[in-house]
């Protein structure tokens, strides 16, 4: 399972996130972009049919421009780290579809956990096939 | 006047009947076998089908999606002289407007026919065409159209929903279409990963939490639940939702109320509720992982989204739609594809259904690279080989059976395949004597076997077996 690790403009304070997520995936399976163009970019090319996209502070327009890339975003997993959650922030949040949102102010315990169940569920998916 | 049409093979059944009708002031054609109802389909456009079950050349219930998806959308009353609730059960989820049993009499039928129009006239009166916004929802097959009427349903509805369907069936999709053409539209639609969520975080991850409900809430947080106030909540996956959180659900899903973790009051939230599952909740039921209140709950309308495996007149037409995305998406120039290419696509079952079409085709778009057509080679090697066994033991071990059956081929086939052709053989025997031993009684024949309805009926379709009625 790939994960792509964006970290957005507002993402400043999100290198603890990173630090968890990281000994969870192979290093050859994690990539980290910088801002939603680059995600955009990496989805251009071939990737693990399962994989996770964990978005760090994303801004307003990082949301709209990962919404627009829904269509690409296809089975992939999406796991939000919003910088704040007006109700703005959450009402473009959840236009993502996200699996699962979190905050940056937040523990990093419920994504680590929601990361392990997918890591987990994709090598199910792997051996099954 | 209605226009009606009678399909049985029995003609004497078919004089009364059409008796019956023309006595209403009605019109009756009649049809003597299920291909001749196929033609006047066809030719002429029909109000109400009556259609016996068992005929000849095939089944009503089999006819009855066709029924449906013919240009006048005819409703539908299933005749059967058998007697077989499974029947019954079958035909009103295929989408029988009713019911009823042979001998027919004079009464029950014409109230049936009675209310059969009036609904059809209200139908007809209520329903303005409505254009349904169905991004990515591809096909056109009368069950891919039967399919998007229950979604235009469920989304003029506040009804709850529940999707389901095999995994990659695209049940996602039809809940998000079901939010976009709904009142709701214009305010949140919130996605519950049930699955994804470990048991310790679906509490507050719904209903959320005060601060310092538990170490580390540093902060109150909303929980989704709130978050779908005025939108759609859409649980997806929920039979992986444990009891405990079942029975939390229930009561917010009937007072529309709840307590964050940790808190001392109760927050209101007005959602609608779509939920999706690819186990089948009544064997989740009998097994005492899902709670039958919140089922009888859930399903106030049940989409049933079939397997692509019964949608092959959508394969090419999907496989148009992702061709021309992933050339866009990978922008390259779009590729042409050879017949054999879409044999293969039409050939394969897809166990993984839409979903493992698309990363089929996205997989062949890749292995192309600059080649301008795809050819079968470009497809995953799983689908060739799989094609391929298939051709070599059909050619092998055409119809095994008890007396011929692949033993007598014996070491002709490598062991994979002699295991294949004798597994076969030995599900086949098994079927055809459960059958035997309950007298074609489906409901016992699950009990005893321990497959669900629906892997029962796939299997006695893929053997050509037959239960009763």
């Amino acid at each position: 399972m790939n994960l792509f690790v964006l970290i957005a403009e507002n993402g400043g304070t999100s290198g603890r996130f990173l630090e968890d997520v990281t000994p969870l995936v192979p290093q050859d399976k994690i990539e980290v972009l910088n801002g939603s163009l680059a995600l955009a970019e990496r989805l251009r090319k071939p990737r693990d049919p399962f994989c996770a996209v964990l978005v760090l502070g994303p801004s307003h327009e990082d949301l709209r421009r990962i919404i627009s890339l829904r269509d690409f975003l296809k089975d992939a997993r999406v796991l939000l780290v919003l910088g704040d959650e007006s109700e703005e922030t959450i009402s473009l949040a959840h236009r993502v579809l996200p699996t699962y949102i979190s905050v940056l102010d937040e523990s990093t315990s419920g994504v680590v956990s929601v990361l392990k169940q997918l890591m987990k569920d994709a090598r199910v998916h792997e051996r099954d096939c | 006047m209605a226009k009606i049409l009678i399909v049985d093979d029995d003609s004497l059944a078919r004089e009364s009947l059409a008796r019956i009708i023309k006595k209403m002031g009605h019109e009756a054609s009649e049809a003597g076998s299920v291909g001749s109802a196929r033609e006047k389909l066809k030719e002429e456009a029909f109000d109400l089908v009556f259609s016996d079950v068992r005929m000849p050349d095939g089944s009503g219930l089999d006819l009855l999606p066709e029924i449906r998806a013919s240009s006048s959308a005819p409703e539908v009353i299933i005749v059967t002289g058998f007697g077989d609730p499974d029947g019954a059960e079958l035909a009103i989820k295929k989408g029988a407007w009713d019911y009823i049993e042979k001998p027919l009499s004079v009464k029950p039928v014409m109230l049936c026919v009675e209310r059969a129009l009036q609904y059809r006239d209200k139908k007809r009166t209520a329903s303005q065409p409505v254009a349904l916004k169905v991004e990515g929802i591809v096909g056109a097959s009368p069950k891919l159209r039967a399919c998007l009427d229950t979604l235009a349903q469920a989304a003029s509805s506040e009804a709850n929903v529940l999707i389901t369907g095999e995994t990659g069936t695209g049940k996602e999709l039809f809940a998000w279409a079901i939010h976009r053409n709904s009142a709701r539209s214009g305010r949140n639609f919130v996605v519950v990963d049930c699955a994804a969520l470990p048991e310790t975080l679906v509490e507050s991850t719904l209903f959320g939490h005060v601060r310092g409900a538990f170490t580390g809430a540093d902060k109150p947080r909303d929980g989704l639940v709130r978050q779908a106030d005025g939108g759609t909540l859409f649980l997806d996956e929920i039979g992986e939702l444990s009891v405990s959180i079942q029975r939390a659900f229930l009561r917010v899903l009937q007072e529309k109320r709840f307590r964050p973790v940790g808190g001392g009051q109760e927050v209101s939230s007005d959602f609608r509720l779509v939920a999706a599952t690819n186990r089948h909740l009544e064997d989740l039921i009998r097994a005492g992982g899902f709670r039958e209140d919140l089922l009888f709950r859930l399903r106030t309308l049940a989409l049933e989204l079939p397997p692509l495996r019964e949608m092959k007149e959508d394969i090419k037409d999907l496989m148009l739609h992702y061709l021309v995305r992933f050339c866009e998406q990978y922008d390259i120039p779009m590729k042409a594809y050879s017949p054999d290419f879409l044999e293969v696509l039409l050939n394969y079952d897809w166990p993984g259904n839409i979903r493992e079409l698309i990363q089929a085709l996205e997989k062949a778009i890749i292995s192309a690279k600059e080649e301008p057509v795809l050819f079968p080679k470009h497809l995953p090697d799983h689908i060739r080989i799989h094609l391929a066994r298939a051709a070599v033991l059909q050619k092998r071990a055409p119809t095994p059976s008890p007396e011929t059956g692949p033993a007598a081929a014996g070491p002709a086939l490598n062991l994979k395949d002699f295991r294949e052709a004798e597994l076969t053989r030995i599900e086949k025997n098994y079927l055809s004597s459960l059958l035997r031993r309950t007298n074609g009684e489906v409901g016992e024949a699950c009990r005893i076997s321990g497959l669900s309805r629906s892997r029962l009926y796939t299997l006695l379709k893929k053997y050509g077996l037959k239960p009763s009625g």
